[in-house]
Formats: structure tokens, C-alpha cells, sequence
């Protein structure tokens, strides 16, 4: 959508046609990543239903629409948390960490990148298991939707500056549950006890 | 440079977009609603008028329909004239387990406050509002919603008789919820300003220690009680908001405040408005006359906050009726938790805030950097009035300080509660805050801090926001105090803190 119908909202059946067409399959992805995509189905359409009922109180001076739009999905998923808590629990036990070899340094293009990381899958998984609720959804809408801490404050009606500690304070225990990672080496590195 | 926000989002990045079954059930979903809205509009507007004239039985049915839509669109029940609720006995919750020593002496970890539904608030008062009138006696305001968005409804009212050791669920009247804290001038003579389902403004007083209540509709023009101070069964003052609606998302500032007394249990108010463009948040009347008041503009900065770092102080000398404009006080701002207090007509101390560019670090290598990444509280202590102020900093052990209370029991002895940088684990969890009191015996000159360290196990529920904060402290003398921890967004349970001084 252009600036100015952004501006002056999405009242108009024919514009929420267009942040429909934008926007469904970016929040459907945050939704399935986060639930899986059986709930995400069903929880994108209501998010998106929902968005239309509510769309007269879209306001753009509040924050972006996607900020909007990302609120919506991060109320509903707050009644899914369970099936979330279980699907990081899931994939947390699907296969043991393998310790990559110290020669691991040798995976530097992106393919191999993404061949590790679904083997440290289970890891992060228990990570994200570890952090509260709180903590999980800013780190997601950041990581996940990419929003900026602006963003995130909209989304979630809260202040900019909780946003921003929550998200820093997220980070420091995603990495405290994660024990050191060697980007380099591109590898989990345990720390001493 | 890659960091562990690139490796999250290598996690589950292969997952596949939506298929066409996806967009179809979505398309589908937003169709109906789209029907939906139509269908309404139809029911509501158009039956009544445009078929009158057509024959007897589509008269009747048109008839039929508009006492039906009558019934739909009649707004929720409204209270029209005093009601007193019949006495009611109070629900003893669970006993938490012994409670834990904390760092300085007196000082103990007592109890948990369970209840269902403890939410995060994002507008309006915070969860777990603690009153308490005697050393023994304290009451909590807390929220019983399932709801898992949106502002709490502080619609749950909690009762310790033993110190804070074990709590009882009261009564409250149905349909209302608590608007402001209560305000306690015995044990169980309390007052308190509350809506009706959701909507009425209502003055709420009871006689019985909370096992019943009067509930009296707000006359017009009144608004929505926020804070009340009582100096009588009858006469109390404090802080309405007309419109009852919040400043600005994300805070838990009000709106449309003006000061309010009564001096006949509720039936009649004087009103006084504060200056245009002003929203005051915090109000200390330590004499019949003097009253000294905080708050912030209403103008937003970026459409989003108010300006957190100039604020509004004002002082009165004829209990409220009129305000002066005083300047308010260079090196801090009002922050997001702007509270005044006074304990007589000279000395008075209030909660600030600094903030400035900068990077902070935390104990478990978490970085805030950036504009006005470095934020913390001070204290600023006025011996004349509130006219001028003078800034206490926290010593170097408590840092970055995120006050959110501040009670004062003497010109000398205030006690200010919050969260401290000081990292923690909670079960699972990791939190780069901790639960902090700071106490001083010289009006500011010094600060002795007191910490909290979470128990080997705490009450199921309970999640590690409980334990970064203290949300309310509450000093009825110097020497004995009880605070309450904030409760995370879902936690079940928070912490009950004590103070003996006495033993």
C-alpha cells in the first residue's frame, strides 16, 4: 500500500483487499513457525477476519499496519501457548545436539549454514522452550516478523523503552540458554562449569 | 556480524508459506465477516421505519423485531441509586510454605498471593494495587480475568489480617471493578473508586473490613476515581479522570485528570480542573490545605509518549481548590511512573527519571545501546513544599534503579521499591533483573539496599517476572512494611515481602 492510503487507513473494503494480498503470507509464516501449520490455518484466517471486523480502529499515527496486523496474530497465538510450549518441547527431542566437529569451520556458504543449523534445531528449540512468554514473543516479532522495537511496542501496547529492554533482556537469555555459539566456527561452544 | 538473532531465524526458516487451502480458508473467513457486518447494519437500522405502514402482521413482526433489537442494543446495567451488598464471608487461599530471610534484617520473603489469572497490565492500574491501613491488616486489588490481552479488570480483592502471612479472597460487588487503590482510614473503614460493569463511575466504601460494600453512583461530571486519600469516613479527595481513557498507549498514564473531594461518603463532589494541557498522575496532601502535585503534558511526542523528561509540578494552599504552576525541577524527569509524596506541609520527595544516549550492559552480556538507552530513577526530596528539589542518586550497588513505588514514613525515612540490573535464574528461566528496596534514614543523603533472592522452589504458575520487581510497597509506620512483587503476564502467584523492624 502507498503512503497515503496507508495514512488514511483501510477502511475501504477494496484497500484491506490489498494489506490482505501483502501481508497473509508473512503472518501466516510468523503463525506456522511459532504453532505449526495445522493451527495455522485456522489462527491466520481469524487473523485476518479479525483484522477486517476491527479495521475502523486501525489507527497509522499508533504504528505501522504491520505492527497492527502482527498484534492480532501475537492475541491469538496468547491463547495457543500450550500448543507452542509443545512443539518447541517436540522439537527439542526430536534428535539429540550433535556437537559439530571442530572442523566444522569448513561450512561457510549458506547451504551448509542451513544444513547446521537444522542439526542445532533441537538446541534453539530448547531455548526459546527455556525463555517465559514475554520474552519469546518480542524476540520472535523481532527476529520472525523483523519488526523494530517501535514496532513491537505497537504491536504489543506497550512502551517503546519495554520494548526495547525486553528485547535486550530476551537476548541476553536466549544466549545465557544457548551457552556460547562460535559464528565463526559456526558451532556451540559448552561452557565451563 | 552474525549474533543469535541470525540463528534464530535459520530456525524452522524452511517451513513452507501458505498453500492455496490457506489462502481459500482465509479469504472465506474474511468474506463471512465482511457478510457479517452487512447482515447487522440491515438488522439494526432498516426494519423499523421503512415497513410501518405495510399490512398488520409484517406491523407486528416489524414490532417483534425492534423490542428484540431494543433488548441487543440496550447498553449494560446502570446503577441508579445506592446498593449495599450483603455480608459475606471471605475464601481462605492455600498457605504458600514458610517464607525465606532476605539480605537485611526484618526483612522476609512471607508468602505468595495466589490467584487465578494475574495478568500484565498495558493500561491502567497495575495488578496487585496493596493497601494496608495497620501492620497487620493489608489488602491487594488484584485481577481475576481470564483474558489473555487487554487491561486488567482489577475486579478480585484479597485480605491479610496476619501480616501478610496468609491471605482470604473478599467479596466484591458484582459488576465493579476497582479504578483506584483502596484508600484505608482504619483497618476496615476503606474507600475506593471503581466502575460498573465496566462503564459507570462508582464510589465505592465499606465499614466491614471488605466482607461488604456500599456502592454509589458517581454524580456527573465527576469521572473515574484514580486515587483517593481519606482524612474521614466522609471525607476523602484525590484524582477522577472525566474520560476515563489513557494518555497514550503502552502507559498507565490517565487522561482528562481533575481533583476531586467529598466531604459527605461520595454523595456530593468539588471538582477542580488542572491546567489545560496538563495530566496529573500523582497527588500527596499531607494537611487539610497543602497539596502538591506531578504529572506529565498531554502533548505526545512522535504521537506516542508523553515527554518523560519535563513534567508538571504544581502546588496548592487551599486543599486543591486552586493550583500553582511551579518549575519543575532541573536534572530529572517525571518518567513513566510519576508519584509524589509528602508527609507534612514541608517535606515532601518524588520519583525521577533520567535518561540519555548511551550503552547499558547487563550481567548476562545483553546490550540496550543507543537514544536514551540508559534510563534510571532518582529520588528528588523538597524540604519547602514542593516549591524546589533537590536530587538523591542511588549508590553504585543498586544500579540502574527502576523505581516504581516510593513511600516516605518520616520528613527522613522513605522507602523506594523496584528492580536493580542485577541478574538472576529462576527455574528455566534467566532474568537480567532483581527485586530491590532501597531505604533511607537521611532524607537522601544515603540509601541502604535490600534484595530478595528467589527461593529453590517457588508456587507453580509463578514465572520470573515475579521476582524482578516490587510493583507497591506499603509502610503503616517506620518500622513495618509490606510489598508485592509485579506479576508476569500469566503467572498465577507473586511474591508478599515483609519488614519487621519491630522484632
Amino acid at each position: 500500500m502507498d503512503g497515503e492510503q496507508v495514512a488514511r487507513g483501510i477502511e475501504a473494503p477494496g484497500d484491506f483487499e490489498v494489506v490482505f494480498r501483502e501481508n497473509f503470507a508473512q503472518v501466516y509464516r510468523f503463525i506456522a513457525r511459532r504453532v505449526g501449520t495445522d493451527l495455522a490455518e485456522d489462527l491466520a484466517a481469524e487473523a485476518f477476519a479479525t483484522a477486517y471486523r476491527r479495521r475502523g480502529s486501525y489507527q497509522p499515527s499508533l504504528g505501522s499496519l504491520r505492527s497492527w496486523l502482527y498484534g492480532i496474530a501475537a492475541n491469538l497465538l496468547r491463547t495457543h501457548w500450550r500448543a507452542e510450549q509443545q512443539l518447541l518441547d517436540l522439537d527439542a527431542r526430536l534428535t539429540p545436539f550433535v556437537q559439530e566437529p571442530s572442523g566444522a569451520g569448513q561450512f561457510s556458504d549458506a547451504a551448509d549454514e542451513r544444513v547446521t543449523a537444522a542439526a542445532l534445531a533441537p538446541r534453539i528449540a530448547g531455548a526459546l522452550a527455556a525463555l517465559n512468554r514475554d520474552q519469546r514473543e518480542v524476540l520472535l516479532m523481532h527476529a520472525w516478523a523483523e519488526l523494530s522495537h517501535e514496532e513491537i511496542a505497537a504491536a504489543l501496547r506497550i512502551a517503546p523503552g519495554t520494548a526495547r529492554s525486553r528485547l535486550s533482556r530476551a537476548r541476553a537469555a536466549l544466549r545465557a540458554q544457548l551457552g556460547e555459539f562460535d559464528f565463526d566456527l559456526w558451532t556451540f561452544k559448552e561452557r565451563q562449569s | 556480524m552474525t549474533d543469535e538473532i541470525d540463528l534464530l531465524r535459520r530456525f524452522r526458516e524452511d517451513l513452507p508459506g501458505p498453500g492455496q487451502a490457506a489462502w481459500d480458508r482465509a479469504q472465506a473467513a474474511v468474506a463471512e465477516a465482511r457478510a457479517g457486518g452487512r447482515k447487522a447494519r440491515r438488522r439494526r437500522w432498516r426494519l423499523p421505519s421503512r415497513r410501518v405502514s405495510f399490512a398488520l402482521g409484517v406491523a407486528i413482526i416489524g414490532a417483534v423485531t425492534a423490542v428484540l433489537i431494543a433488548g441487543v442494543l440496550q447498553g449494560p446495567p446502570a446503577l441508579t441509586s445506592p446498593v449495599t451488598t450483603a455480608w459475606q464471608q471471605a475464601r481462605p487461599l492455600p498457605a504458600a510454605g514458610n517464607g525465606v530471610p532476605a539480605s537485611a534484617p526484618g526483612w522476609r520473603l512471607t508468602s505468595y498471593l495466589v490467584s487465578r489469572g494475574w495478568q500484565e497490565n498495558t493500561a491502567g492500574p497495575e495488578p496487585g494495587v496493596l493497601t494496608c491501613p495497620t501492620a497487620s491488616t493489608c489488602y491487594v486489588e488484584g485481577d481475576s480475568a481470564t483474558s489473555s490481552s487487554g487491561p486488567a479488570d482489577m475486579n478480585s480483592l484479597y485480605v491479610s489480617t496476619d501480616a501478610a502471612r496468609s491471605w482470604s479472597v473478599l467479596p466484591v460487588p458484582a459488576g465493579v471493578t476497582f479504578t483506584s487503590p483502596l484508600a484505608c482510614l482504619t483497618a476496615t473503614n476503606c474507600t475506593a473508586g471503581g466502575l460498573y460493569y465496566g462503564s459507570q463511575p462508582v464510589y465505592l466504601t465499606t465499614a466491614s473490613g471488605g466482607h461488604s460494600w456500599t456502592v454509589r453512583p458517581l454524580p456527573a461530571g465527576v469521572g473515574q476515581v484514580m486515587n483517593l486519600d481519606c482524612v474521614s469516613v466522609t471525607t476523602c479527595r484525590g484524582l477522577a479522570s472525566v474520560s476515563g481513557k489513557a494518555l497514550s498507549p503502552g502507559f498507565s498514564f490517565m487522561a482528562d485528570m481533575q481533583f476531586v473531594v467529598t466531604s459527605d461518603g461520595g454523595r456530593h463532589f468539588t471538582v477542580a480542573p488542572f491546567p489545560k494541557g496538563e495530566s496529573v498522575q500523582s497527588v500527596s496532601c499531607p494537611t487539610a490545605y497543602h497539596c502538591v502535585a506531578v504529572g506529565v503534558y498531554d502533548k505526545l511526542d512522535s504521537g506516542m509518549a508523553p515527554n518523560l523528561d519535563h513534567g508538571v509540578l504544581l502546588t496548592s494552599d487551599d486543599g486543591g481548590l486552586s493550583w500553582r504552576q511551579r518549575d519543575w525541577p532541573a536534572g530529572f524527569g517525571p518518567g513513566p511512573t510519576p508519584e509524589v509524596t509528602c508527609t507534612d506541609a514541608s517535606h515532601c520527595a518524588m520519583i525521577g527519571f533520567v535518561e540519555h544516549n548511551g550503552t547499558v550492559t547487563d550481567q548476562l552480556g545483553g546490550v540496550t545501546s543507543g537514544r536514551d538507552a540508559v534510563q534510571y530513577n532518582v529520588i528528588g526530596f523538597s524540604a519547602d513544599g514542593g516549591a524546589t528539589w533537590t536530587t538523591s542518586t542511588f549508590p553504585r550497588t543498586i544500579p540502574y534503579p527502576s523505581i516504581d513505588v516510593l513511600t516516605c514514613t518520616t520528613s527522613e525515612t522513605c522507602y523506594a521499591a523496584g528492580g536493580e540490573l542485577i541478574a538472576q535464574r529462576i527455574g528455566n528461566a534467566y532474568n537480567a533483573e532483581s527485586a530491590m528496596v532501597a531505604i533511607t534514614n537521611d532524607a537522601g543523603r544515603t540509601w541502604q539496599r535490600v534484595s530478595f533472592a528467589v527461593p529453590a522452589s517457588v508456587p507453580g504458575g509463578m514465572q520470573g517476572d515475579s521476582f524482578m520487581d516490587i510493583g507497591q510497597i506499603e509502610c503503616p509506620d517506620a518500622h513495618a512494611c509490606t510489598a508485592i512483587g509485579v506479576s508476569d503476564q500469566g503467572s498465577t502467584s507473586t511474591p508478599i515481602y515483609t519488614y519487621n523492624g519491630h522484632s
